[in-house]
């Protein structure tokens, strides 16, 4: 069994100030193995972006709060009082979903990767500028020497998040969190992206955190998948496993809602109703007040489970999950 | 190329601003009541005399000939003769122009240098203590005339501490050292008002910065706050501020007139206020005509500098 790479425990987040604190994120455990592409899922509201906030360290200290451990190559994340270790000295990197406004718009392409290098590991002068046309060119910018002269406002959309990219590899990252990066950019760039991403990962030994509202883009990337919900780890498994055989209803549901040949005609499925707000009281299974096979058995607390029939690990928030007929992406 | 297109037009545009005020002002100060002829020959001169003094001056022409011929001297480098002492205007502008350029230049020199840390520093801290404590410092520093802040200092600093020379010290030829320490207190008192509008266009213009993505990628690349603060929202802050710059420069070279008043400073300021009081026709022409001139400048400075700042503006 490998070390992981990086280890979440009990990770919770509480935002805003006593008494009207509220809580965000709930005990969420994961892990990342080395050069494992792991996607973390659910819809707007549902906690996915803010584990990755509060890995990168950019949560405000001052309207946030941090308890549980997560250690990256060995190392703590956290100081004792959940503050956010050295930024300088993980080996993180982040990608963001906006390219237009991810990048400083007064300074060149090329300043904001050397100044990542002089910052991250120490490179100055011609030695930044030759790590910096390495950076671009692996990130497949033509004619990096140009583009290091441009200004953000002169590059397409695609032609950014690859520099957005090259700016994260810049970090010497380990784990480089992808938070939505291909959202905002149209469907060929999203696939030259996935592909870049991928080969990145590949190359290098990289891992990478994909968080992503899209199904889709989790099965073409990752090998393992990690549901969010109302800030809890709802589900996780390998891709192939929880695709084909979702074990939660959240999971089943937003496979559901994803359009395919066989809805052609038909109205898209959806999940009624929405997530609930952080900060409000839940009993029992959180996802009950949405969910189709809700019986009174749900208003019990639930914990995340192994299942026992799967051959690789997979974990659910479901005590029903055994009971119930969930439809996967291939049946 | 492209940035000697923008000056160019920008200077064109300008000529017909500055032709508009020297027109508004000549009429207007037609307006003031009061005849030159008798600022100049006294209360008991005989009507002849004065008819005479009016052929003199040009005064019984139509005022738009005058106003055209005024004009095209202008243009031409010739600003005319004084009314009063015959000598050429433009000497007596020169000779007045550098004391109220080193003040002002002093006084945008205190505007920036308090205006600019406190609202990076306030927008760092937004909503804190100190954040709320210089807010209501700026619109108090807005809304105290600079002639009672004048008057103020020279009590506290010249009066009782002893700090600083009072009103009608030496000229800048005649001993420039002393000279220039009579020039704080009125460069503070001309420069406070600045101050306080600076620090609030860039604490708001700092604030929307440090809250914009670009700032996220820079923490999240382990950018070190201060090159945050400093380097990279600063200068995505640079537009407001350049235009704020440009709006205090016009605005320090009116309010010349008061603090130059209150401190018997003998500028362009205390020129126009006299040749007021002389019906001195061609002067205030002139200082209005120098003044716009620098406005004008300022703009087209200002104009440039957006193209510098900010690569997005083509």
């Amino acid at each position: 069994m490998v070390e992981p790479l990086l280890s979440v425990e009990r990770l919770d987040v509480f935002f805003g100030h006593a008494p009207r604190e509220v809580q965000a994120l709930h005990g969420v455990t994961f892990h990342v193995d080395p050069g494992e592409i792991v996607g973390l899922v659910g819809e707007s509201g549902s906690g996915k972006t803010v584990p990755s906030l509060a890995l990168a360290g950019l949560l405000d200290p001052r309207s946030s709060r941090v308890q549980g451990t997560a250690t990256l190559g060995g190392a703590p994340l956290f100081d004792r009082a959940g503050h956010h270790r050295d930024r300088r000295k993980t080996p993180l990197a982040m990608v963001f979903q906006e390219p237009m406004t991810a990048l400083d718009p007064v300074f060149t392409i090329g300043s904001q990767l050397e100044e990542t290098l002089r910052v991250r590991q120490g490179l100055k002068g011609k030695a930044a500028e030759r790590e910096s046309l390495d950076l671009l060119g692996q990130v497949g910018i033509s004619d990096p020497r140009a583009r290091m002269k441009a200004y953000p406002h002169e590059l397409s959309g695609g032609m950014r998040q690859r520099v957005m990219i090259a700016i994260a590899l810049a970090c010497a990252p380990q784990l480089l969190i992808a938070d939505e990066p291909t959202t905002a950019v149209d469907v060929t760039i999203q696939a030259q992206l996935l592909e870049l991403i991928k080969g990145l990962a590949r190359d290098r030994g990289m891992s990478v955190l994909f968080v992503t509202h899209d199904l889709g883009v989790v099965s073409e990337t990752c090998t393992r998948m990690i549901t969010m919900y109302a800030g809890r780890v709802v589900e996780q498994g390998p891709v192939g496993v929880v695709l084909d055989e979702p074990a939660h209803p959240y999971t089943a549901g937003l496979l559901a809602a994803l359009p395919s040949p066989e809805t052609r005609g038909h109205r898209l499925a959806t999940i009624p109703g929405r997530v609930p707000p952080p900060g409000q009281a839940i009993e029992g299974c959180v996802f009950a007040p949405r969910c189709p096979h809700e019986q009174p058995v749900c208003e019990t607390p639930q914990e995340l489970r192994r299942l026992a029939t799967a051959g690789q690990p997979h974990d659910v928030r479901c005590i029903r999950s055994e009971e119930i007929e969930l439809k996967g992406a291939r049946a | 190329m492209k940035a000697l297109r923008v000056v160019a037009t920008s200077v064109a545009s300008a000529v017909p601003t500055l032709i508009l005020a020297t027109f508004i002002v000549f009429f207007l100060q037609r307006l003031i009541p009061g005849d030159p002829a008798v600022a100049l020959a006294g209360d008991y001169a005989t009507p002849e005399r004065l008819a005479e003094i009016r052929a003199d001056l040009g005064l019984n022409e139509p005022l738009l000939q005058q106003y055209l011929s005024w004009l095209g001297g202008a243009l031409t480098g010739d600003l005319g003769q004084s009314f009063r002492t015959g000598q050429p205007v433009a000497d007596l502008v020169f000779e007045r122009l550098p004391l109220t350029l080193i003040l002002t230049g002093l006084a945008l020199l205190v505007a920036v240098a308090i205006g600019l840390p406190a609202g990076v520093l306030a927008a760092q801290r937004a909503e804190s203590r100190f954040d709320k404590f210089l807010t209501t410092a700026a619109t108090l520093g807005i809304a105290i005339p600079n002639f009672w802040l004048g008057m103020m200092l020279i009590v506290v600093f010249a009066l009782q501490l002893g700090w600083l020379p009072g009103p009608g010290g030496p000229s800048l030829a005649d001993d420039p050292a002393e000279a220039m320490r009579g020039l704080v207190m009125p460069a503070v008192a001309l420069g406070a008002v600045g101050a306080a509008e600076i620090a609030r266009q860039v604490r708001s213009a700092m604030i929307e910065n440090l809250s914009a993505d670009y700032v996220r990628t820079h923490r999240a690349k382990g950018l070190p706050s201060r090159s945050i603060i400093w380097k990279h929202a600063l200068k995505n802050s640079s537009l407001p501020f350049a235009t704020i710059l440009g709006i205090q420069v016009s605005r320090l070279i009116g309010s010349a007139v008061v603090v130059e008043a209150v401190f018997g400073l003998s500028g362009l300021g205390s020129l126009v206020v006299e040749a007021t009081n002389q019906r001195d026709y061609t002067v205030i022409q002139a200082v209005v005509f120098v003044a716009a001139a620098l406005v004008l400048l300022t703009n087209l400075i200002v104009d440039i500098s957006y193209r510098i700042l900010d690569p997005r503006i083509a």
